[in-house]
């Protein structure tokens, strides 16, 4: 790259390491609960694994920026590793949540893990001999292993070697009876505590773990194969073949050089990790029982109000359009309006999209409802959402079963974009209702990530949307649209269009304006659309949650734009883009970020908000978001990020600030209670109302819940 | 409430062409409003098939299959009570294309109707006149529609809204004259091959129609709506008018541009770019051979007329009445011929009212009589070739030429209508006729015996009968004339010879009288 465009543009690994640290800072902010600290250094490793099986696996060897970006990378790991040991656990253990090395185990404790080990672990675990010059190429992606080196007491002189997999399906952590607070001791330290059993005769020199992460991109020949689901079951179990973009290894130098010359992996790739290797599992004792004054007060997604009061979801669509933010609202209004969909005898049709799914999920089931209720279904199931194929694969089938049309996406593109169309049949004719969203069709993550969905029953949308389900369906080619625009046809050209106009229209007396938010800034063409309108005098206000390649406030260049990133107990994740256009405001949602993956190798949607009063309330929620001085960071023009600290004025955090106006709202609505019709149904639906009422009965459970670096 | 619902029908259009199989769904109402619901298109490429092997390959059919089943799962969303699918140009052409037809029958139970170039200019011509219809008089003006298809191109002249003309020419996006080839012939000799191809078309054109008259120019197609929508940024009808001179700036600045550039300019699909400039050019060829000023864009497609023409069979409302666009264009086949105008009038004037006589007898409906008129009307243009067997020269000629809104079964009725006009009545050995469908046979033989009673009428060429009473008798019709018309030895004589089929189609001879002076 030369000289000119490295200013012009950040690095886009390196600003991504910047978010992973802003990340880290929050488990470093000691003003944030002791828990909630914990879970944010688990997420900064769970990204960091996406970052190496995705990221660091796309630079190629030659790239002089690789070095770096690991240097960087392995850096903040260790600031991780350092903050983890030096502050974050010994706090956990004056909190009375402490790991028991083997060393200090009572004889209770021992006796049970002698137990636990002969009745549940052994034929778990498969110690694989490393002999001669053998290398360790069939070690599985992100699996941890404990390394041993043995002796023969017999024959002395020789050093013998071996690996044992650390079996997955059982937990890392596992709880010890203990006289105060929670004991705990993790898996591989009861592996070592009776390794000694699984070598008879030998005995142990010095032992350690490891892990290793693979390149992860799936790269498939979609022409070939008719059985997508068939032939994505067989990239899964491919993939642990590709290579290796990082050795995460605790253990003495003699031991790490031993790994390293059996995996053939340069130094560079090799990280030291500490006591606790993959901190990744340290979120589970974020969730642990008790402890609640070192956790967060629980949010509880509220109903949306619109919903709740009406007994006629139709009528309320027809009359105007609702939105719907989450996860201040609860993804049950969505719930409710596909439920609805589902039982209603009128409804002849739904089509949706489903990228990354809960597990189990209640869209599948209502969707399976919908199709013993004789609908037709149509889902278009994205089989390459990055990592989740394994459980995409399974609502395919289960969907399959039940009578629907299940698709899985065109060729060579991802479906990214959220949309669910319903087709009903009224007495004045065809009625299409909408749901477009920013966020999976996923109750789970709903809770967790940040998303704007609207409602709507607008002709021109729903005609749209029926096309684009033609277009992922690939039943038609792209034959036009009039309200939305989708990626990889014309949106891209539509976002430099927007930002183009607004450049055209500025002027002194009325500076044109563009609030932007999204996960992540990359596509040059965008950024230099960007810089342009700056230069024009464009105020330009971006909050950008994660990479940015954009140099912000440089004088000739982006002094007119600023660029703040929000990272909080929440995952900022709407995509919301606002335009003055000379007093005639435009705003636009969209399930698509402002990178060429986005533009040109997605199937995404933008679409208008044209209702006045969801305009205008989006809009200030846009503005709200550069206010927020407690958990928000600045770009400055040098490529550092800098926390916004509250000065004089009265601290404002946005999450915080949402999350108390939705209670506000919520105890200010009118408690009437909506006696629901019972409207003539075919003997079918019975249990409409069950059917609805589930998800909130049932509390979602957190484990697995991991927060994933931009979509 | 419920008699509402059932006014709205939902129904879809298929149409399979040259390059793309494409599916209109759409909600109708009586009134004829039509509420569009889907829009689909898939590119197939028949043309490259048919129009080098002349038959629709093996793999083309599946694909094409598989288009249908996606697209009739679509009309399924919306409950769709009645589907029509027609195919064009390549299919038309295809040897295979009965196989091919039955085949899309038996796996997905869409039945295929093959039209022919009239009867889609028919429909293009609903469509045009519902898009302009309040906007442009077409009866004030005399106007060339034309529509450049991948395979074939449609051209229709209306002098004053009449029908004057319709050609179905060999010339396509996908079938241009052989020295060009899209995206690799040089612009300016692509122009140059395709102004000498068209100016033939004109010139050949002038022997029955000037082109110096034309002063309306009005394109249909995918190409020019495209077109269209870039150079106009809003419309406030279903069609923009482009000027003239935009338009061929647009096609000058194609001429300039590669493929790929016009796919990242405009976002449109290789293929599309790929012939848009060779497709623009015969555009602005035919537009060049007119005087019009604009180019019309109407914002339809021949879809729409079968939308149009849906909405109208449920509605009675208000329906285009398009036998006078036929009839006009039989007359001027006729006049191709130099026929005997007055005699063909006479004729038809009889043979209709004998039809209308007949109505109890024959049970044949409005369709039949319109047949019956393009019939008479045509029955003696062979002579033109030569008086000996006329009968046979009409019929071929009827064969050979376009009937404007006649369809090919149509047709084949007509042509055999007019070969039995005299002599031989229908034999086993004739194969034209027995390879009619039975009851089209049973038209034909219908049609044939009262024409040939109503030519028996005029034998002279001379109009002297041009009324009767029709009587049915226990026995046998009789025809009552006046005493005016003097002399009727000639007519009977004739009827002698021609009435006798008559007799066999109606089961009783029909005898000619005169009423006595006495009367008076």
């Amino acid at each position: 790259m030369s000289e000119d465009k490295k200013n012009r543009y950040f690095d886009r690994e390196l600003s991504w390491i910047d978010f992973n640290t802003r990340v880290l800072a929050e488990s470093e902010d000691t003003a944030n609960p002791l828990l909630e600290r914990l879970k944010f250094t688990g997420i900064v490793s769970s990204n960091f694994d996406e970052f190496f099986m995705v990221r660091a696996a796309s630079l190629a060897e030659s790239d002089p920026i690789l070095r770096e970006v690991y240097t960087h990378a392995f850096q903040l790991s260790d600031r991780q590793t350092q903050g983890f040991e030096k502050s974050l656990a010994l706090e956990l253990e004056k909190a009375g949540i402490s790991r028991v090395s083997p060393a200090k185990l009572t004889e209770r404790q021992r006796e049970y893990l002698n137990t636990l080990l002969h009745q549940e672990l052994m034929p778990l675990l498969t110690p694989i001999a490393v002999r001669g010059d053998e290398t360790l190429g069939s070690l599985v992606n992100m699996s941890l292993y404990r390394v041993f080196q043995l002796i023969d007491p017999k024959a002395p002189g020789a050093l013998h070697h071996a690996v044992v997999e650390i079996p997955k399906s059982y937990s890392r952590i596992i709880s010890l009876g203990s006289e105060s607070g929670y004991a705990f001791i993790l898996l591989e330290d009861v592996v070592s505590l009776f390794a000694g059993e699984l070598f008879p005769g030998y005995q142990i020199v010095q032992q350690g773990s490891l892990r290793i992460t693979r390149a992860a991109e799936l790269s498939l020949d979609e022409e070939k194969d008719e059985d997508f689901a068939k032939m994505m079951s067989e990239a899964l179990r491919t993939r642990r073949a590709s290579f290796i973009t990082r050795l995460e290894i605790s253990a003495a130098d003699e031991l790490v050089s031993f790994v390293k010359s059996r995996l053939k992996i340069p130094d560079y790739k090799i990280y030291r990790a500490g006591a606790w290797i993959d901190l990744k599992s340290v979120s589970q004792l974020a969730f642990q029982p008790m402890f609640e004054n070192l956790k967060r007060p629980a949010w509880t997604p509220q109903p949306l109000r619109d919903f709740e009061e009406t007994d006629d979801l139709w009528t309320l669509l027809k009359t105007r359009d609702v939105a719907v933010h989450h996860p201040y609202e609860s993804f049950d209004a969505f719930l409710h309006f596909l439920g609805e969909a589902a039982r209603d005898p009128d409804v002849l049709a739904i089509k949706q999209t489903l990228y990354r799914a809960a597990h189990p999920s209640a869209v599948v089931s209502c969707l399976e409802r919908a199709l013993e209720n004789g609908k037709q279904v149509t889902v278009l199931v994205e089989l390459k959402a990055r990592f989740d194929e394994q459980r995409n694969i399974e609502w395919a089938r289960r969907l399959v079963n039940a009578g629907a049309t299940v698709l899985y996406g065109v060729a060579g593109l991802k479906t990214h974009a959220k949309v669910c169309l319903v087709v009903r049949r009224e007495i004045e004719g065809i009625k299409r209702y909408l749901h477009l969203s920013t966020g999976n069709y996923n109750e789970k993550t709903a809770r967790l990530y940040t998303d704007v969905g609207l409602f709507t029953s607008d002709d021109a949308l729903s005609a749209d949307a029926a096309a684009f389900f033609n277009v992922i369906t690939g039943y038609s080619h792209p034959v036009g649209f009039s309200k939305i625009e989708i990626a990889p046809y014309g949106m891209r050209k539509k976002i430099e269009r927007l930002i183009l106009r607004e450049s055209m229209r500025t002027n002194k007396e009325r500076p044109g304006m563009i609030l932007a938010k999204m996960n992540s800034l990359v596509d040059q063409e965008t950024i230099d659309a960007l810089y342009h309108a700056s230069q024009a005098g464009v105020q330009i206000k971006l909050n950008v949650r994660g990479v940015c390649r954009l140099r912000p406030g440089v004088k000739g260049l982006s002094e007119t734009i600023e660029v703040v990133s929000i990272v909080d107990m929440f995952l900022e994740h709407s995509r919301m883009f606002y335009f003055l256009n000379d007093g005639d405001e435009e705003l636009y949602l969209s399930s698509a970020d402002w990178m060429p993956r986005n533009f040109d190798r997605r199937l995404e949607l933008l679409f208008p908000i044209e209702d006045k009063k969801i305009k205008k309330n989006l809009t200030d929620l846009l503005k709200l978001y550069f206010k927020d001085n407690v958990k928000a960071w600045r770009l400055g023009a040098d490529g550092v990020w800098s926390k916004i600290e509250a000065e004089k004025e009265k601290r404002f955090r946005v999450q915080e600030y949402l999350c108390r106006k939705t209670l506000q709202s919520a105890e200010n609505s009118p408690k009437t209670v909506v006696v629901r019709e019972l409207k003539p149904q075919k003997p079918k639906d019975e249990a409409p109302d069950q059917l609805r009422n589930q998800p909130r009965r049932t509390p979602s459970s957190h484990r697995d819940i991991r927060i994933i670096p931009p979509s | 409430m419920k008699e509402t619902v059932h006014q709205k029908q939902r129904v879809a259009v298929i149409d399979i062409g040259t390059s793309a199989i494409r599916m209109l769904v759409a909600e109708i109402t009586p009134q004829t409003e039509i509420r569009y619901l889907e829009n689909l298109q898939k590119p197939v490429r028949f043309g490259k098939d048919v129009f080098t092997t002349g038959r629709i390959s093996n793999g083309a059919m599946r694909e094409a299959i598989a288009i249908l089943r996606n697209f009739k799962t679509v009309t399924e969303t919306y409950g769709v009570d009645k589907i029509q699918a027609i195919a064009t140009s390549a299919v038309r052409e295809a040897l295979n294309r009965d196989n091919f037809i039955d085949r899309i029958y038996v796996r997905t139970g869409i039945d295929v109707e093959v039209l022919e170039g009239p009867e889609e200019n028919r429909l293009e011509l609903i469509a045009v006149e519902h898009a302009l219809a309040g906007q442009v008089d077409l009866t004030t003006k005399n106007c060339l529609i034309v529509e450049v298809g991948s395979g074939s191109t449609e051209m229709i002249i209306l002098n004053q809204g009449q029908v004057e003309m319709t050609r179905t020419l060999s010339l396509g996006s996908m079938r241009l004259p052989e020295k060009a080839v899209p995206g690799k012939t040089e612009a300016a000799v692509m122009q140059r091959v395709l102004k000498r191809s068209i100016h033939e078309v004109a010139v050949y054109a002038a022997r029955e129609y000037n082109f110096d008259q034309i002063d309306t120019f009005i394109a249909l197609g995918g190409d020019m709506r495209f077109v269209a929508q870039q150079l106009l940024e809003r419309r406030e009808h279903q069609f923009l008018t482009l000027d003239a001179k935009a338009f061929a700036d647009f096609v000058q600045r194609s001429a300039k541009m590669t493929p790929e550039e016009i796919v990242s300019k405009h976002s449109i699909p290789y293929a599309q770019a790929e012939t848009l400039y060779p497709t623009l050019l015969v555009y602005a060829n035919f537009l060049a051979e007119t005087k019009a000023a604009h180019v019309i864009v109407p914002m339809v497609s021949i879809r729409d007329g079968l939308l149009l023409e849906f909405a109208q069979m449920i509605s009675r409302y208000k329906r285009t009445d398009f036998s006078k666009q036929v009839l006009n264009s039989a007359r001027h086949l006729a006049e191709k011929y130099r026929y005997d105008k007055a005699h063909a009038a006479c004729v038809s004037s009889l043979a209709l009212k004998l039809f209308d006589a007949l109505v109890a007898d024959h049970g044949m409906g409005s369709k039949e009589r319109l047949l019956l008129e393009v019939s008479a009307i045509l029955h003696d243009i062979g002579s033109y070739i030569s008086p000996n067997q006329h009968h046979k020269h009409s019929s071929y000629l009827v064969d050979a030429a376009e009937i404007f809104g006649l369809r090919k079964a149509e047709k084949a009725i007509v042509s055999n209508v007019v070969r039995y006009h005299r002599r031989s009545s229908p034999r086993p050995t004739h194969e034209p006729y027995m390879s009619l469908p039975k009851l089209d046979r049973a038209i034909v033989s219908k049609l044939s015996a009262i024409l040939r009673v109503a030519d028996a009428l005029d034998p002279a060429h001379q109009q002297r009968i041009r009324a009767f009473t029709l009587e049915l008798g226990e026995e046998a019709y009789t025809l009552w004339v006046g005493a005016d018309v003097g002399d009727l030895t000639m007519e009977r004589s004739a009827l002698r010879d021609k009435g006798d089929m008559f007799a066999d189609v109606f089961g009783a001879p029909i005898d000619l009288k005169q009423v006595k002076e006495a009367a008076s």
